[in-house]
């Protein structure tokens, strides 16, 4: 999907954000910054979502000051007949600075999600009284 | 006075002349001016000498050090290089021990320096980018290690990484200063 606009990605990624809302998309934990969905084909594709850090330093009041600004990365794959990985499209919030919020919700939720699921296996681990 | 007394006292002058009148009284003044003359030679010389080995040692203190920072200058520019070949397929292992070794190697280079007031700064960012690229780097530690989420490694350390590079050219440019431009200890001055 190279070259989508703007409006079309961000149209994307609010159905991302429905379907994961309806359980239709079960984003699973790759590290602690990154999420992940694959879903069984055709077409078989990998969702990636990621929280990025950028790094920015200013001198303000002749100190160095170290600011730490958070985006988000969606990358959509197609799994290759080899079982390769084949990025189809990315969208980087650093540089598409109006989906980021967009980006943003979409990883707050499934973290919402995933801190409840959490908090659900816990209490299931504890001996019923 | 009476004449008996002066012919005693002339009698005695005779036997006793004053030591002025003494021809070894001269003799050794002249021999302790001589003496005062070389010494005072002596110590003007030796205050020259200790002046000039002063001098020397600062300069070869300089020399020696404008030889540290050169070599201090060929590793960190190693370390940059190595830093602008980071690929999008960095995997986590690699991110980590690309990282353990531009650490160890910074942390190496950059002690001596620690507390010289011209690369203080710049020293403290680099170890600051350093401590940052240890927190990007926890923060893409894959779940499971065999399946790796493609680029998520890059994604999350490249800026980070960035940042290391800037601060070592930062510091790179701060030692190229400093062996241009000694002040005092210039060993070429």
């Amino acid at each position: 999907m190279p070259g989508l606009s703007d409006e079309e990605l961000g149209k994307y990624i609010e159905e991302v954000i429905q379907s994961t809302k309806d359980g239709l998309i079960k984003w699973e934990p790759a590290n602690p910054t990154t999420y992940v969905w694959d879903k069984a084909g055709p077409p078989s594709v990998r969702l990636t979502l990621q929280l990025v850090m950028r790094t920015r330093t200013s001198i303000e009041e002749n100190r160095r000051v170290v600011k730490n600004l958070p985006y988000y990365i969606l990358n959509v794959y197609e799994f290759e007949d080899t079982g390769r990985l084949n990025l189809r499209e990315g969208i980087d919030g650093s540089e598409r600075e109006a989906l980021d919020k967009s980006l943003g919700g979409l990883f707050n939720l499934i973290r919402d999600e995933r801190i409840q699921k959490d908090r659900e296996f816990l209490r299931g681990t504890l001996p019923r009284r | 006075m009476t004449p008996d007394i002066q012919q005693v006292l002339d009698r005695l002058s005779e036997l006793h002349p004053p030591f002025w009148k003494d021809l070894s009284f001269w003799i050794a003044q002249i021999v302790a001016l001589v003496g005062v003359f070389f010494a005072i030679r002596a110590f003007l010389s030796a205050e020259k000498a200790f002046h000039e080995a002063k001098s020397a040692k600062d300069a070869a203190t300089a020399a020696g050090r404008t030889v540290k920072i050169q070599t201090v200058t060929i590793e960190l520019t190693e370390l940059a290089l190595k830093l602008d070949r980071i690929e999008l397929e960095l995997k986590y292992n690699e991110a980590r021990d690309l990282l353990s070794e531009i650490q160890r190697r910074i942390r190496r280079l950059v002690a001596p320096f620690a507390k010289d007031p011209q690369l203080k700064e710049a020293i403290g960012a680099v170890l600051l980018a350093l401590e940052d690229a240890q927190k990007s780097l926890k923060a893409v530690r894959p779940t499971d290690p065999k399946a790796e989420t493609p680029n998520a490694v890059y994604y999350g350390t490249q800026d980070a990484f960035d940042t290391i590079n800037n601060c070592v050219a930062d510091l790179l440019g701060m030692f190229e200063k400093q062996t241009l431009d000694l002040g005092e200890n210039d060993a070429g001055a």
